[in-house]
């Protein structure tokens, strides 16, 4: 009987730790049946910068998309899905880039780094010229390596500062790092809120470890140490030994780093320990698909910092982004969504100036100053990093309302 | 002791949810002996199917009634299908058929239902009860009661009931009971459909709880694997005294000790009790059934 059960164990133990709960998939843009072929040549050469591979021109301009569409993150997956299909539905409407249809490798990364790995090089395998990386910030440290090796330009959207700072150069952020969003949590915290015994609460992978110490740093720039950190793995379900240490600490102000789901179950377990303790979060609860999942008692007190509220904007073109995108999905969007379509629009927008070659891409990339997109205003620094906008958005009546927004 | 006794409500609710998943294992296992590693899909799918009759206009009575046939259907088709088919093959053969549906069926739900948590209600309030200054919600100790309830059925008809008496000798050497004139194919449809029953309970139970989720089930299939080797692998008793230890410990050691070792108490737990008791708490009584 032992022997059965210990073969049982290991392989339940590969199958959770390697081989990942969801089988990967690929689905592909769909393109035009009409394709404006007789206008690549003619348009190419209106581009500002020759495009190096003019001589061939391409059935379509491929862009690799890789996201968690399954397991815990696939509620982010799913809105940046939709953010860069609408982009590149718009794009292809208009007659592609340079006449050239846009295509879509669309691969799920099932939120770990072994998937995420095989998929980047599936995408790899339909020769993209450029990459875009809706992961999370483990499964994006585990494609940089290869990202480096293949000299390929990728956006990406993990906010761990890990992920810039490794100085890969094909590598750029559309948003600013969890540093600057921790620091402007930590200043909501303390200066609006007026905390004075701060709590941590953090998720025990990647994109959380690595922001507890910023912001212990950050609450050190106001003479406060944390009165308690904690953490959850994102598979966990019960937080109340976490909550409860909270409470022993009295803290007055939880800061929480997590993903949606855990974030909604954090609200609600708080609300059944009887704790009213404000909460400063990062962009958890900036997803309208988050908050109809949360009571009004759920919501009361929580506050979470986001790159934008699109919905909210007065300019023209980011309202017209939000219909089409409802028009589409029956949603609102959110930030994901918004950052995937920038990114989208970018990669077009610099590869209709400089053509294909990928050396070219990037240092467009480099040279682009104040792109106007959905969410940011774009300028990559030195480490490849942009989209340094950051908006304090208080949820307690179910929508979005902006308090503050700090930018660099 | 207030937040300590909290913590030993919360953890024993936890138990709770790994002991009715640890139930199903033991009794697939004690049965025909496999183990099922789809127990926590089977535990989501019956979540999906509440979600499911609440949208078409169930009230949440029918919606139980509902899940419970589909899951009791269900667990038909998946002996019929997956265990039928395989009976007699290696140990490890059926167990890899049984990841395999957990994989199919986890992504089936995904298909069907979306990537993002649903909710699902309860017959109770989600304000919690103040039980001398500790704070219990209702449909936790209704997840008590009825996981109490369950096991207590489930242990007397196995040690009970002529079914039982029928499961044990099927378990113990299918050839011979034939030879006594049980049927063996429908004893080992009935503890499928028993089994997926039970695993549709436990979905309709903890879907209130947590929300309903993809992951709602393998996120604590592990923890229930070990609960019932804790116990002793194969015995009810110990499903429920190892999945509620568990609970317990889990939750003193994240408080006490760091809860960014959570996961890593509970393995230790796990592995300090297979060094010390190998059999596990309850493994004698497994040991000289089997």
């Amino acid at each position: 009987m032992h022997k059965k059960i210990l073969i049982a164990a290991l392989i339940l133990g590969m199958v959770l730790t390697a081989c990942g709960p969801a089988v990967q998939e690929q689905t592909t843009q769909e393109i035009p049946t009409e394709q404006p072929t007789q206008l690549a040549a003619t348009e190419s050469t209106q581009a500002t910068t020759e495009p190096t591979q003019a001589a061939t021109v391409p059935d379509t301009i491929k862009i690799g998309f890789v996201a968690p569409l399954t397991t815990a993150n696939a509620l982010m997956g799913w809105s940046m899905q939709q953010g860069a299909q609408l982009a590149a539905q718009e794009i292809n409407d208009a007659g592609g880039i340079n006449g050239v249809p846009l295509e879509l490798i669309i691969e799920d990364n099932s939120n770990t780094a072994d998937v995420a790995v095989n998929a980047i090089n599936r995408v790899l395998s339909e020769n993209p010229v450029a990459l875009i990386l809706g992961s999370t910030s483990a499964q994006t440290l585990a494609m940089e390596p290869i990202i480096l090796e293949n000299t390929l330009p990728t956006i990406i959207m993990g906010s761990s500062p890990s992920l810039t700072d490794q100085g890969n150069p094909w590598v750029f952020a559309t948003r600013a790092d969890d540093g600057f969003a921790a620091t402007a949590a930590v200043k909501f915290a303390v200066e609006d809120l007026g905390a004075k015994k701060v709590g941590i609460f953090h998720a025990a992978e990647e994109f959380g470890t690595s922001v507890a110490p910023i912001i212990i740093s950050a609450l050190a720039e106001y003479g406060l140490e944390p009165a308690a950190v904690v953490s959850a793995p994102s598979t966990d379900k019960d937080y109340s030994a976490q909550l409860l240490e909270l409470q022993a600490a009295d803290v007055d102000v939880i800061l929480v780093w997590v993903l949606p789901a855990p974030g909604i179950l954090l609200a609600r377990q708080m609300k059944q320990l009887g704790m009213d303790t404000p909460v400063v979060a990062n962009p958890v609860f900036g997803l309208s698909q988050v908050l109809v999942l949360m009571t009004p008692e759920e919501l009361a007190g929580i506050y979470s910092m986001t790159d934008c509220v699109p919905s909210q904007s007065t300019d023209e073109k980011i309202l017209a982004f939000v219909q089409a995108y409802k028009d589409r999905t029956g949603t609102t969007p959110d930030l994901f969504g918004a950052l995937s379509y920038d990114s989208v629009k970018l990669f077009a927008d610099v590869i209709t100036q400089v053509g294909t070659d990928l050396a070219a891409i990037q240092a467009g990339l480099f040279a682009v100053t104040g792109w106007p997109g959905v969410c940011h205003n774009y300028s990559f620094d030195a480490k490849g990093r942009g989209g340094y906008d950051i908006s304090t958005v208080d949820i307690s009546t179910g929508t979005l309302k902006v308090v503050g927004t700090v930018s660099k | 002791m207030q937040q300590l006794t909290q913590l030993i409500v919360n953890g024993l609710t936890m138990g709770c949810i790994y002991a009715l998943i640890a139930l199903g294992f033991v009794l697939i296992y004690r049965t025909v002996g496999v183990i099922n590693f789809a127990q926590g899909e089977l535990v989501m799918l019956a979540a999906y199917f509440g979600v499911t009759a609440i949208s078409i206009g169930l009230s949440l009575i029918w919606a139980y009634v509902f899940v419970i046939a589909a899951m009791a259907i269900f667990g038909y088709l998946f002996q019929w299908m997956i265990y039928y088919p395989l009976r007699g093959k290696p140990f490890i053969t059926i167990i890899i058929s049984t990841i395999g549906v957990s994989i199919i069926l986890q992504n089936l739900a995904r298909i069907i239902w979306g990537p993002a948590p649903l909710m699902f209600p309860s017959f109770f309030s989600l304000k919690p009860l103040n039980i001398g200054g500790v704070l219990v919600q209702p449909q936790n100790i209704f997840v008590f009661v009825v996981t109490v309830v369950l096991f207590s059925l489930v242990y007397l008809l196995l040690s009970k009931t002529m079914i039982g008496h029928k499961m044990q000798a099927v378990a113990q050497d299918p050839e011979t009971a034939k030879l006594m004139g049980i049927k063996v194919d429908q004893v080992v449809a009935g503890v499928f459909v028993l089994n997926s029953i039970l695993a549709g309970a436990a979905g309709l139970l903890l879907a209130p709880i947590f929300l309903v989720t993809l992951d709602m089930g393998s996120s604590v299939l592990m923890k229930s694997f070990s609960a019932s080797i804790i116990g002793g692998f194969g015995s009810v008793p110990g499903a429920i005294v190892g999945g509620l230890f568990l609970g317990v410990v889990e939750i003193l050691g994240a408080r006490y000790i760091s809860s960014h070792f959570k996961d890593g108490i509970a393995f230790v737990v796990l592995l300090l009790v297979l060094l010390i008791i190998p059999k596990g708490l309850f493994g004698e009584r497994v040991n000289e059934r089997s």
